[in-house]
C-alpha cells in the first residue's frame, strides 16, 4: 500500500471560521493566507521526504478548509517543490468547469511534471453546485459527458467539434498532449453504481472518500466484478481511499485530542441552511420538494451539516491495522490522507507526518 | 424534437436517372440539399429539421442498388437541384456521397458542401465481416431502450449491404486529399462500426474537412440526437468552414 498526502492548503485559522458555508471573504487575512500556502507546500515536501508516494489535490470552493479552488494551480506549484511524488488530481469538479479547460490543465500538468499526473474526476459536494450555478439535477449527466469529452480531447489526433447535451465546442485541439500515452492513470471518485460501472467499463480506477470500511466493501466488490466483466483487473494503485487521520504516539493521546474538540468530533466540513441542503438533495435525487413544508419545519437560518468523522485515529500501530482492513476487504492500494484537522497547527501536522512516515508507513508498505 | 415546430410535409415521387428509378421525398425551401438515405428508419425528426432550413431532397438508395449507383446520384441531383447543391449522406449513403465526389469528380464540383454522417467506407472497425442481422442492428443505436417511438426496422432491410465495408472502397482513403468540397464528417462517440482513427483520418486527409463528434450516440446520431446533428449540419451547410465561429449572443439580461 502507498500513502498519499492531501495537499489541502488549509487556512491556518480555519478553526475560527463562523458556522455555515460559504465562508465570508472578510475572514481572510492575506498575511495568514500567504503563510498557509507556504506551510501547506512545506507539508507536501516533507511528506515526500517521509516516503509518501502521491500528493493529491481537490477542488473545493468558498472556504479556507481546503483552499484549492483551482487544484491545477496548486499542483503546478507543488510539482516544482516535489520532484518524485505523483500528482493526483482528485480532483477537478467536472460539472463546474469547462471540460476542455480541464483537459488543457491535465495536459500541462503531465508535461511540467514529466509524466507524474494522475487524473481524477468527480461531481463535487452538494454545496458546490451553487458555486458556478450548476443545476443539481444535471450534475451527474454533466459529469459523464465531461469525462467523455476530456478523454476524447486528450487522445484525438486531429481537431474536432463536440455536439454534446451540455457542452458544444466547434474547435477542440488540446495542447499539450499528455506525456503518459494514451492517457495518464485515471481515477473515478465516486460511490454511486452508475459511476462505479463507468469507471470499470472505461479502465479507470476507483476512489472512495471518508466512509467506513464496511460501507466501502460492497462498492469495491461491485467495482471488481464489473472490471472483471469488462475483461481487466485493477492494479493496487487503482483503488484509492481518502480518509481523515489523526495520529499520535499512543491511542490514549489520540483519544484525548479528539475529546478535547467541541462536541468530541471534528466540525462538519460543510454546513448549509437546512432548506438549501434539502432542496439540493431533492434536485440531485430527482425528487419533488415542497419548499413551504421544509421551511415550516425548520427554524429560519437553521444550519445543518454532518461530521465526516475520523477514519484513522490512534497510534501508528492502530492506524496501520485499520488501513490493513481497507486493503484486505476493499483492495485499497493507495491511502490518501487528510492530516489538516481543525485546530491543528502547521507544526503539529508536520509532527504527524513524521510520525506516520516513520512508524506507520513502513507497516502499510508491507501490505 | 420540439413539438411547437411547424409540421413539415414531404412530397414523394420517383426520379428516373442513370437508368435507375430512385424514390425521392422533397420538402422545404432555400439552399438545395441532396440527402442520400441508405436506411429509411428513425431519422424523421432530423429530416424535418433540415427541411425547415433548406430545400431538401431525400434520395432513397435501395440497398441492393448502392453499388455503382453514383452516376444515377449525379444525374438525379442535377435534375432536382441544378448545378450547385449540398450533398449529405448517412452511413452507406455517406459512402455513396464520397464515392460520387471522388470517382465522378467535376470541375467545378457541384457539391458546394459535403456532409458525411457516419461514413464507413474509410477506416471501418475491425471484425465487421461476419455479423448477423441482429448484430448489425445492435450497432445502430447507443440507447435503443430510449428509442421506442419509431418501431422495428423495416422488413427486408439487409443491414450488411448498407453497413459492411467493401473491398472496392479500398482506394478511397488514398483519394481523400482529392475531395474539393468543404466537408463535415460526423461521428457518434459510441459508434462501433468505425475505428477510433476514422475521424482523424478524414480530418487529416481531406483538405477542408471538419469533424463533429456527437456525444452519446452510435451509428445513427441523426436518429438518436436529431437536434444536435441538425444544429451542426445546418450551421455547416449555411456557413461552411466558418461554422466554427459562434454567432450566438452570450448576453443573459440586457
Amino acid at each position: 500500500m502507498k500513502a498519499s498526502y492531501l495537499g489541502a492548503m488549509g487556512y491556518s485559522e480555519r478553526h475560527l471560521f463562523p458556522e455555515g458555508w460559504p465562508i465570508p471573504p472578510a475572514c481572510h487575512d492575506p498575511r495568514l493566507s500567504v503563510q498557509s500556502y507556504q506551510e501547506g507546500m512545506d507539508e507536501c515536501e516533507f511528506a515526500e521526504e517521509m516516503g509518501f508516494e502521491w500528493v493529491s489535490f481537490s477542488e473545493h470552493h468558498y472556504s479556507g478548509r481546503i483552499a484549492t479552488g483551482n487544484p491545477a494551480v496548486m499542483a503546478a506549484a507543488v510539482a516544482e517543490r516535489c520532484k518524485k511524488v505523483k500528482l493526483a488530481m482528485l480532483g477537478p469538479l467536472l460539472p463546474l468547469n469547462n471540460p476542455v479547460r480541464i483537459a488543457e490543465e491535465m495536459g500541462m500538468l503531465d508535461n511540467i511534471s514529466d509524466g507524474r499526473l494522475i487524473m481524477g474526476f468527480l461531481r463535487g459536494t452538494p454545496n458546490e453546485d451553487q458555486v458556478y450555478g450548476v443545476n443539481p439535477s444535471e450534475g451527474r449527466e454533466m459529469l459523464f459527458e465531461g469525462m467523455d469529452l476530456i478523454r476524447k480531447a486528450l487522445t484525438e489526433e486531429q481537431p474536432f467539434s463536440w455536439e454534446g447535451r451540455y457542452y458544444n465546442f466547434r474547435t477542440v485541439s488540446v495542447w499539450p498532449r499528455p506525456v503518459q500515452q494514451p492517457l495518464p492513470p485515471t481515477i473515478m471518485a465516486t460511490r454511486s453504481d452508475d459511476t462505479v460501472r463507468y469507471a470499470a467499463e472505461n479502465g479507470m480506477g476507483l476512489g472512495v472518500s471518508f466512509i467506513p470500511v464496511e460501507l466501502m466493501e460492497p462498492i469495491a466488490e461491485k467495482y471488481f466484478n464489473w472490471c472483471n466483466e469488462a475483461g481487466w483487473q485493477p492494479t493496487p494503485d487503482q483503488v484509492v481511499f481518502r480518509g481523515n487521520i489523526y495520529i499520535a504516539e499512543t491511542d490514549q493521546q489520540a483519544q484525548d485530542w479528539l475529546h478535547a474538540l467541541p462536541g468530541g468530533q471534528p466540525r462538519p466540513a460543510i454546513q448549509l441552511q437546512r432548506s438549501v441542503a434539502q432542496v439540493i438533495q431533492a434536485a440531485r435525487s430527482g425528487e419533488e420538494f415542497d419548499l413551504r413544508r421544509i421551511l415550516a419545519g425548520s427554524p429560519q437560518g437553521d444550519v445543518v451539516g454532518r461530521s465526516l468523522g475520523l477514519n484513522f485515529l490512534g497510534s501508528p500501530d492502530t492506524i496501520a491495522s485499520k488501513m490493513k482492513e481497507y486493503h484486505d476487504r476493499c483492495g485499497v492500494g493507495v491511502m490518501d490522507l487528510f492530516f489538516q484537522q481543525p485546530g491543528l497547527t502547521h507544526g503539529e501536522v508536520m509532527r504527524e507526518i513524521e510520525l506516520f512516515g516513520k512508524e506507520a508507513l513502513p507497516q502499510i508498505k508491507e501490505f | 424534437m420540439a413539438t411547437n415546430q411547424p409540421v413539415v410535409t414531404f412530397r414523394e415521387y420517383p426520379v428516373n436517372a442513370g437508368g435507375l428509378t430512385l424514390n425521392c421525398r422533397e420538402a422545404g425551401n432555400g439552399l438545395p440539399v441532396i440527402f442520400l438515405e441508405s436506411l429509411r428508419w428513425g431519422s424523421q425528426d432530423f429530416y424535418d429539421a433540415l427541411a425547415r432550413s433548406f430545400h431538401l431532397f431525400i434520395l432513397e438508395l435501395a440497398s441492393g442498388e448502392a453499388e455503382g449507383i453514383e452516376p444515377a446520384v449525379r444525374e438525379a441531383a442535377e435534375m432536382l437541384a441544378g448545378d450547385a447543391y449540398n450533398l449529405v449522406g448517412s452511413s452507406g449513403g455517406a459512402n455513396v456521397a464520397l464515392r460520387t465526389v471522388l470517382r465522378l469528380a467535376r470541375d467545378p464540383e457541384p457539391a458546394e458542401s459535403l456532409v458525411l454522417l457516419s461514413p464507413t467506407a474509410v477506416r471501418p472497425a475491425d471484425a465487421l465481416s461476419d455479423l448477423s442481422q441482429d448484430q448489425w442492428s445492435s450497432l445502430l443505436l447507443a440507447h435503443p431502450e430510449q428509442f421506442d417511438n419509431t418501431g422495428d426496422l423495416p422488413a427486408g432491410v439487409d443491414l450488411r449491404s448498407i453497413l459492411a465495408p467493401r473491398d472496392s472502397d479500398n482506394d478511397l482513403e488514398a483519394m481523400l486529399p482529392q475531395v474539393k468540397s468543404p466537408t463535415l464528417a460526423v461521428f457518434g462517440t459510441r459508434d462501433r462500426l468505425i475505428s477510433k482513427e476514422a475521424p482523424s483520418t478524414y480530418r487529416g486527409s481531406i483538405p477542408n474537412c471538419h469533424v463533429s463528434l456527437v456525444y452519446d450516440t452510435a451509428h445513427l446520431p441523426a436518429a438518436e440526437r436529431p437536434e444536435a446533428v441538425a444544429s451542426a449540419v445546418t450551421d455547416f451547410i449555411e456557413n461552411r468552414e466558418t461554422f466554427v465561429v459562434n454567432r450566438h449572443s452570450s448576453v443573459i439580461n440586457p
